[in-house]
């Protein structure tokens, strides 16, 4: 079973994010790390092939800083991983990113591919079901339970409202995998040992097949207007009294504002 | 309701919402003096207490240091009994080697001695190399590093603790705002107002506000807050990062942190590793105070590399083979603000009139809050210093830097 796993850095802060006065994210003094997410699906990825044997293959789509990250990967248990970056995906849309992930990933072999659900700074959730798409297979999203018989997977998805539903898809598929599907592993201080030996090779525009896609021009269909951070403005109003008085008070407010 | 605007004047300004500065706001607001707006450009304890390995002993090296931290241990030991904080047992173990230089192995060796001399009812006690290895079962004795020798023994401190740092910030604040003190986060000084020699207020990101006195407790950024009244404080911005692991079993140790003395041999980095909540904590790039680089506070990296890691488990494989394997669970960067001969700043500045030093805690800001909070109020509110004998016979002042003060 050889299994892809998509994994995106992201930005850890304890404090809220900084913006420059032209809406740019201030770096300096910030954390990086694997998306949260990831971290699952990753986590997922291991324990398909300690079980059924193959590879895990973590890719991810950045600049030399996110070396660490997929050294992390490596250390827990995976067998390569890649590292695309090339100066035109730096502010791209999802879909640019999706179509770049997918010609990734078909030069190699796989059987599964599996995504964070969604990440913790964009929370976009839409890269998994992209790449599926562009690459014709079946995916789920929202994935808390994953078993495999004999080419096919039984999914488990959570819906809303404490729903779940069990769906079987033909492999290979793409998933999207919620947190607490399992739990992650520390990385073991051997396999960091051996994570700081391997290459981790390096794909840029020309390593792919992406000028001549279908998608047509390979321009963000999507711009960033305005990254701002809304004012804080606070509004309370405590109605104290008996609670006849307090309602005259709310009547009397209601039918300022003309709500009444 | 819109954001409480700042008060347009208040009797003292803090700098600085760590562990120092909410001390200090503790300490004179429990003498009455409450007139104070402590201000912190981020958020409380967020600058560099809340990363710190939070280690506390009762340890002093001069009757100074002695007498202040019984103060200082009583006011963590009242904080627990409140329930803000756990002092987690933390027996501290200093191994001594044969090729320590001169006066490590001197203090080492006769530790106990000045310490019961000072005055100490610190539970402090000078092992054998056996007693030693009873004690550290895991411990390398013979030729641990070229050039170190063999282990000797070491010195223990049976009742040396560790706090969640972020907790001991909070116990301060908490007491201080329901004293009436104002604390505000968010909010960073851009200047300081002086007239006549004088200190006459702040200005800040949020308005101006005028003050008589001013207590820098900035910790690693109180170089940068000096520079705005003329002074060149001597205190250093170092990184130092904490990697946390976990072994495949939990272990009872006897012993609850060991710590490696780098300043054993020029240029060599030490190992120190304590017991933590589920696993433990510690480096491998321990250097001696003042040695280290210096870091831009609002620009370094506060997470680890994968090399500190492997350097930490390079030292521990050397220190102590018995340790086994482990995981490694995560790890993060924090600030040491050094001063040159590691020792604390707690003065006031010549000039200007009513700015006062409370920084430069070297890496004990933590272990030394509470004797920092008491001293800064009596220096601030009598004068002179009443909770030690002779502060004088210690090396708080400035005045150790003329040459940069």
């Amino acid at each position: 079973m050889n299994v892809i796993v998509c994994v995106k850095q992201v930005l850890i802060s304890t404090e809220s994010l900084k913006l420059t006065g032209d809406g740019k994210i201030v770096e300096k003094g910030m954390s990086y790390d694997i998306n949260e997410w990831d971290i699952y699906a990753l986590e997922e990825a291991i324990l398909i092939k300690e079980k059924y044997g193959g590879s895990v293959t973590v890719i991810t789509i950045g600049p030399e800083t996110v070396d660490k990250m997929l050294r992390g990967c490596l250390a827990k248990g995976a067998d390569r991983a890649i590292r695309f970056w090339d100066p035109f995906v730096e502010g791209s849309d999802g879909f640019i990113l999706a179509i770049t992930l997918s010609e990734i990933i078909r030069l190699f072999e796989y059987d599964l591919i599996l995504f964070g659900a969604q990440a913790s700074d964009d929370g976009c959730a839409q890269i998994g079901p992209m790449v599926a798409q562009i690459l014709a297979i079946p995916h789920a999203t929202l994935v808390t339970k994953l078993e495999l018989v004999n080419n096919i997977a039984k999914v488990r998805r959570e819906l809303e409202n404490g729903v779940d539903e069990i769906i079987e898809v033909d492999l290979p598929a793409a998933f999207a995998v919620q947190t607490g599907i399992n739990r992650p592993r520390y990385a073991p201080l051997k396999g960091i040992m051996q994570a700081m030996k391997q290459v981790i090779p390096t794909l840029c525009l020309q390593d792919i097949e992406i000028l001549g896609h279908p998608s047509g021009n390979f321009i963000s269909r999507i711009q960033l207007e305005r990254l701002y951070t809304p004012e804080i403005i606070r509004s309370a109003l405590i109605l104290d009294g008996t609670t006849d008085e307090a309602t005259d008070k709310l009547l009397a407010v209601l039918s300022d504002k003309g709500l009444l | 309701m819109q954001k409480k605007a700042l008060p347009t004047k208040v009797k003292i300004v803090i700098i600085g919402g760590g562990v120092i500065g909410t001390s200090v706001a503790y300490h004179l607001a429990e003498r009455g003096c409450t007139d104070i707006l402590l201000l912190d450009k981020g958020e409380l304890g967020h600058g560099s207490s809340h990363r710190a390995a939070g280690t506390i002993s009762k340890l002093g090296l001069t009757a100074s240091g002695v007498e202040i931290m019984k103060h200082a241990w009583r006011t963590y030991e009242n904080f627990k009994k409140e329930g803000d904080i756990d002092l987690h047992p933390n027996p501290y173990i200093l191994p001594l080697w044969q090729n320590n230089p001169g006066y490590y192995q001197q203090y080492l060796k006769e530790v106990v001695n000045i310490l019961k001399s000072l005055g100490s009812t610190a539970k402090v006690e000078a092992l054998s190399a056996e007693k030693t290895k009873n004690i550290v079962p895991e411990i390398r004795l013979n030729d641990v590093e070229p050039g170190l020798g063999n282990v000797l023994g070491a010195v223990m401190d049976w009742e040396s603790v560790w706090v969640d740092p972020y907790l001991l910030v909070m116990a301060y604040a908490k007491r201080a705002r329901k004293l009436g003190v104002d604390i505000r986060t968010r909010i960073e000084v851009t200047g300081i107002i002086v007239k006549g020699g004088k200190v006459k207020g702040v200005e800040t990101t949020a308005g101006q506000v005028e003050c008589d006195k001013i207590v820098c407790s900035a910790g690693p950024w109180a170089s940068k807050i000096g520079k705005m009244v003329g002074l060149e404080i001597p205190v250093k911005p170092v990184r130092r990062v904490l990697i946390k692991i976990q072994k495949k079993e939990e272990t009872k140790d006897k012993w609850g942190q060991y710590q490696d003395e780098p300043g054993s041999h020029e240029k060599r980095k030490g190992l120190w590793i304590r017991h933590d909540v589920a696993g433990f904590v510690g480096s491998g790039t321990h250097e001696i105070e003042g040695k280290d680089e210096a870091v831009d506070p609002d620009n370094y990296n506060e997470s680890y590399t994968y090399e500190e890691v492997i350097d930490f488990a390079t030292k521990l494989d050397q220190q102590m083979p018995g340790f086994g394997e482990f995981d490694v669970v995560d790890g993060w960067a924090g600030l040491y603000e050094v001063t040159h001969d590691s020792n604390w700043i707690m003065d006031k500045a010549e000039s200007p009139e009513g700015f006062y030093l409370i920084c430069g805690f070297s890496g004990e800001g933590i272990h030394a809050s509470a004797a920092a909070g008491l001293f800064a109020s009596e220096l601030i509110l009598d004068g002179k210093v009443k909770c030690v004998k002779d502060p004088s016979l210690w090396a708080y002042n400035s005045q150790r830097f003329p040459e940069i003060l």
